[in-house]
């Protein structure tokens, strides 16, 4: 199932937008004059002087076009500049972070003041029009902070404080640069494409609804700090989605979807490629019309192969790989309990001991396959680093930013939207540990066999978090609001496995209950690591950041299997078919 | 051969587009056509057929440039294509749209916009047409469901007209325009513009944009009417705004608007008005600040028009006669006086210049598929009738043409063109010294002048009062002594509609427009309000919100 995409071919076409320097000098030198003024100047009579200042200005352009049936339904461009501004009052021990306030922080700026969180700003900006603008967003930015840091203070008054790790870690000045050429974007190109692999859905008339969404955003980012650290630096993403969703005859919903994402344009897999992934969910999805449904819950060994072992580590248990601080607010601080399960555990066991996690945010490449989750610099300047998260079974570290917690001290680069996020997440085993699919099956039916049941299950496909919440609500609202529950992992291909290796595609269920516990109870996995890219949904809630919602990320996984799981029958009701036939039928007649 | 040649290519430029477009019209149309009429043959069986259906397809195009600090922030362009349906079941007279009581919301504003693929593809569009309409007739059950039960549980309904009117059907059709701009021409009038909006160190924000809109609106329905309508807008937006000491913000605008493009005024000209902006900007900043005031005043004609929009046109909106919750204010006014003798108040969508000056409530068919009507709401002081949608109430069967909405939203009567008209005016100089002997009168030492006004809005419902309030952004005290007018800021003018109105006394012999977006439960829809200059022998203006937060510590850099 690894895809080895063809990228070589297609690179002479590509032509490149290159930084202009002297812009890029005018804008270094537009931050550095107002950071210095500000760090010199800005202050409140009463009030304490900023001890750190960071600007990032970001330049992207976004293109986005959709289709369906062979045409384009949306085809847009947009330019623009997003200035963000953090400005720290106290000292790197205690300061106005890691204190969430409703009235300020959830919206930023109530009172008619200027925005400093995502202000847009122009993108032709220049020296003069820089300052004016890191001028007055920083003057709100201070403002704020020292709000803040009185309001934090306010709630410590009372308190003995228990907590006494520093809110931000200090690092010497470095300056790291990565840059490359940005690959232009043929539109009428990559519109074509669109058509022709959403035509592939023309010819089957039993699907209700079909979609093809392309999206190209480049970005060049350029950071300064008051500590001297500088960055600039390009980013690109690329993805592709194909989605069709239809009904089966008693109703039920049933969608499929599929994804790939690159940092280039070009990067993204050839026409012939895509076209062969869109008949393939047409099939699937002909063929999981008239499958059975799966009769009753099932308990029992539960294998999950390839997409949906990626997909279920990466929902389910990489997110809890990250440093999460709980915020002070005014009622104390912030309990929850989203992802936080290994903030306590480093030396633990959290994995069977057969089994390590490493993260790798520098390699590019798995193979041939382009790895999203890459970079060299992450969002506050620092090296990206490799970090060994779980050594054979026991946790070793978590991935950090400059904000510490009880147990992590430094940064390990992976600051990226807002907070520390997932980087490339990558599972291996040792070789004992390591099963070809035949055996996997086999010892899931001795499993079977051992516990009376007349099948186990396999998982093949999981369904996309991201392309569930962003598309799929979007296009095909019925199909989604029936049978989510999010609570469940949901699945979309599953087949029961009989005793004599008979295997036979079910509908209707949702792997049920797997937690991050679930995972020590592994017994084998694949010998071959599947790539799944995919934006990932920020672990720190972007309500608290300001950041993104997704993020780049990239988590490569073997097959899974674990000894008990449960995949639950989905009891919702069903709604009605559509009352007409899709006209489709009356068309291809 | 090469001469016959160019005579050839030159006929195929002529003609190639205007057979384009034909072709293009019907390829959507056709689409539409067609599927409406496979789901009105289809469904008949049902339990609950439709009854009535119609499809607004919105083919638009819309280009969009922004500039602050004398540099570029964005510059997007992109076309749509979204399907609006009405479909009803149940009958004229009861279907699923009725009112149900004792829920919030629930007059119309319903989301119901699809994307339609951009190419003219007849598989693509039926598909989505049908994928579309099929969950909008369960929704319809779902809701005629809720409605029957909603009519047995509660009281006899006081207006028992019914659910829909009955119309003709028309035929119209008007060609595609086609947008086309000098892009960089434009930028480079935005950030000559924006550059003088940012040329003082205490203007602490501006923006200028330009927005075109170039639409084509095709509507069919059940009941046999196809109309193609094209509607191009353009308009150019300076906004800049500075701090007074004490943290009051204080913005100021300039709007153009035009049918096209080419129409607006010229570079000199918005220049000389960004120049004038930053020049009020600054006796602002330093003026003084209004206290509570109750007196007489004159509206400007342009604040004026949005008085009377605010405090007038949203009473006269047909379909919230039938909200038990409105305060139905003109209801029982019919033949009935409300203004001065003097007054007469119209609202003319068919007009799309009033005196050489452009009006953006024009159209020629509304969202329902009526054609626009001009409405003598008020002649000399009484009151006559009600903007009506497709929506009947007691005594208004038929709609007059003002069924308005924006894309993606369910129709309900709206404004178009507000005039306020007078049979008896007087010149400006005369109407600012009839202030000044009313402030005498009631002992006054100044009157107000409300020369600019950003917009305002009311509250109709029965549970809140049902006051108003315009937001004026300049405002001068006219001194009875003859003391020059003094600038002032900080007061919004606030009161409620019969009162306000039984204290209009005199009108000038001017004319002026404001055009502007108005937005309520059908969602966003271009309108004009255009009066005189108006003397009231009594209003109420109270102290405005204002910011809390300081100027910028630092001086500009």
């Amino acid at each position: 199932m690894r895809k080895n995409y063809i990228i070589i071919t297609l690179l002479f076409a590509v032509f490149f937008v290159t930084l202009k320097a002297t812009n890029t000098n005018e804008i270094m030198k537009g931050m550095r004059d107002e950071i210095n003024r500000s760090m010199n100047e800005l202050h409140l009579e009463s009030l304490q002087k900023p001890y750190y200042i960071e600007y990032t200005l970001k330049i992207y352009d976004s293109y986005h076009i959709t289709s369906t049936l062979g045409t384009i339904t949306n085809s847009a461009k947009d330019k623009k500049a997003e200035l963000n501004v953090n400005i720290r009052v106290g000292d790197y021990s205690f300061d106005n972070s890691n204190f969430f306030d409703i009235s300020l922080g959830l919206f930023g700026s109530t009172d008619e003041e200027e925005n400093y969180k995502s202000r847009t700003v122009p993108y032709e900006i220049d020296y003069k029009s820089l300052r004016r603008e890191l001028w007055l967003a920083s003057d709100a930015a201070y403002k704020q902070a020292s709000e803040i840091l009185s309001k934090k203070i306010a709630t410590l008054k009372n308190k003995t404080r228990k907590d006494s790790t520093p809110d931000f870690i200090k690092l010497p000045p470095e300056k790291n640069y990565d840059t490359i050429p940005i690959p232009a974007f043929n539109v009428d190109k990559f519109e074509d494409l669109c058509r022709n692999v959403s035509s592939k859905f023309n010819s089957y008339k039993n699907l209700q609804i079909s979609y093809v969404g392309l999206e190209y955003i480049p970005e060049t980012v350029y950071y300064l700090n008051s500590e001297g650290r500088e960055y600039i630096k390009t980013g690109l993403y690329s993805g592709i989605e194909i989605l069709a969703a239809t009904q089966a005859d008693d109703g039920m919903p049933l969608y499929d979807m599929y994804s790939a994402y690159s940092k280039s344009p070009y990067e993204i897999p050839r026409e012939d490629s895509l076209s062969k992934s869109a008949l393939s969910i047409a099939e699937n999805l002909t063929l999981l019309e008239k499958s059975p449904i799966l009769e009753e819950s099932y308990s029992g060994p539960v294998l999950f192969e390839d997409n949906a072992a990626a997909e279920l580590f990466a929902q389910v248990f990489a997110p809890n790989l990250v440093v999460q601080r709980s915020p002070m607010t005014e009622s104390g601080v912030q309990e929850s309990d989203r992802y936080m399960a290994f903030q306590n555990k480093i030396g633990g066991r959290v994995l069977p001991e057969f089994l390590s996690i490493s993260a790798g945010p520098n390699k590019g490449y798995f193979d041939k396959t382009p790895l999203l989750g890459s970079y060299k610099i992450d969002d506050e300047g620092v090296l990206a680093q490799q970090v060994n998260l779980v050594k054979d079974g026991y946790l070793k570290s978590l991935l950090s930013s400059r904000v510490p917690s009880k147990r992590i001290s430094v940064s390990n680069g992976h600051k990226r939207g807002g907070a520390a996020m997932l980087s490339i997440v990558e599972i291996s085993s040792d070789k004992n540990h390591r099963k070809t699919r035949k055996e996997l099956i086999s010892q899931m039916l001795k499993l079977c066999r051992d516990r009376d049941l007349p099948f186990g299950i396999i998982v093949k496909k999981a369904a996309n978090q991201n392309i569930f919440y962003t598309t799929l609500q979007r296009i095909a609202p019925t199909h989604i609001s029936l049978n989510y529950n999010p609570q469940a992992f949901n699945l979309l291909t599953v087949y029961k496995v009989f005793r004599d290796g008979r295997e036979e595609l079910v509908r209707g269920c949702d792997a049920n209950g797997f937690t991050v516990q679930s995972f020590k109870d592994i017994l084998n996995v694949g010998n071959k690591l599947y790539v799944l890219n995919l934006l990932a949904p920020s672990i720190t809630s972007p309500y608290i950041t300001g950041g993104d919602l997704y993020v780049g990320s990239s988590v490569i996984s073997p097959s899974l299997l674990f000894e008990d799981g449960e995949i639950k029958v989905r009891e919702d009701d069903l709604p009605n078919k559509p009352f007409l036939p899709n006209p489709l039928t009356e068309l291809s007649k | 051969m090469k001469l016959i040649n160019r005579t050839i290519l030159i006929f195929l430029i002529l003609v190639i587009p205007n057979l384009v477009h034909s072709e293009i019209q019907s390829i959507v149309l056709d689409a539409a056509q067609k599927e409406l009429n496979r789901t009105m043959e289809g469904l008949k069986e049902q339990q609950l057929p439709p009854y009535y259906l119609s499809y607004y397809i919105y083919d638009s195009h819309i280009l969009s440039i922004e500039s602050v600090d004398g540099k570029i922030l964005k510059n997007s362009e992109y076309k749509s294509r979204t399907l609006d349906i009405d479909l009803r079941v149940g009958s004229y007279k009861f279907d699923n749209t009725h009112i149900v009581r004792g829920e919030a919301f629930n007059m119309g504003g319903q989301r119901n916009a699809y994307d339609l693929p951009l190419d003219d593809n007849e598989i693509a569009l039926r598909n989505a047409i049908w994928f579309a309409t099929d969950q909008h007739y369960k929704k319809a059950i779902e809701s005629y469901e809720r409605v029957l039960t909603n009519t047995t549980i509660k009281v006899q309904e006081e207006d028992t007209s019914a659910d829909f009117t009955k119309e003709k059907a028309y035929d119209y059709s008007e060609k595609p325009k086609t947008l086309n701009i000098d892009k960089k021409l434009w930028e480079d009038r935005l950030r000559k513009i924006s550059e003088i909006l940012s040329s003082e160190k205490w203007l602490y924000k501006n923006k200028t944009y330009l927005t075109i809109s170039n639409t084509t609106k095709y509507f069919i329905n059940s009941e046999g009417s196809s109309i193609t309508q094209s509607e191009m807008r353009a308009n150019v937006i300076m906004t800049a705004s500075t701090k007074a000491d004490d943290g009051m913000a204080l913005p100021l605008y300039k709007v153009y608007f035009a049918f096209n493009p080419d129409s607006l005024p010229d570079e000199n000209t918005m220049l000389s008005e960004a120049k004038k902006l930053v020049k009020t900007l600054a006796e602002l900043r330093t003026a003084p600040v209004m206290n509570t005031y109750t007196g007489p005043a004159i509206l400007s004609g342009e604040a004026a028009g949005v008085f009377f929009h605010e405090i007038f046109g949203h009473r006269v909106e047909g379909h919230r006669l039938k909200d038990p919750d409105n305060s139905q204010t003109f209801k029982n006014f019919i033949n009935s006086k409300i203004l001065p003798d003097f007054l007469s108040v119209s609202f003319d969508p068919t007009i799309n210049y009033l005196n050489n000056f452009p009006v953006s409530g024009y159209y020629k068919y509304d969202d329902e598929g009526v054609p626009a009507q001009k409405i003598q709401c008020v002649e000399s002081g009484v009151f006559k009738n009600f903007l009506m949608s497709r929506s009947p109430v007691e005594n208004f069967p038929k709609s007059n043409g003002h069924g308005r909405k924006q894309a993606g939203l369910s129709a309900v009567s709206r404004q178009s063109n507000l005039i306020v008209e007078t049979a008896k005016s007087v010149p400006i100089d005369t109407l600012k010294e009839m202030l000044r002997e009313e402030c005498k009168k009631q002992g006054l030492e100044f009157g107000l002048l409300f020369k600019k006004v950003q917009g305002g809005f009311t509250f109709t419902s029965r549970s809140i009062p049902n006051s108003f309030n315009v937001n004026p952004l300049i405002v001068y005290k006219i001194y009875v002594d003859g003391k020059p007018d003094e600038i002032v800021r900080g007061v919004d003018l606030i009161g409620t509609p019969l009162t306000t109105f039984s204290n209009i006394i005199a009108a000038a012999n001017n004319l002026e427009t404001f055009n502007g977006i108005c937005g309520a439960e059908s969602g966003s829809v271009p309108v004009s309000a255009s009066s005189p200059n108006l003397l009231v022998s009594r209003i109420e203006v109270q102290k405005k919100a204002k910011s809390q937060a300081k100027p910028p510590i630092l001086n500009a850099p």
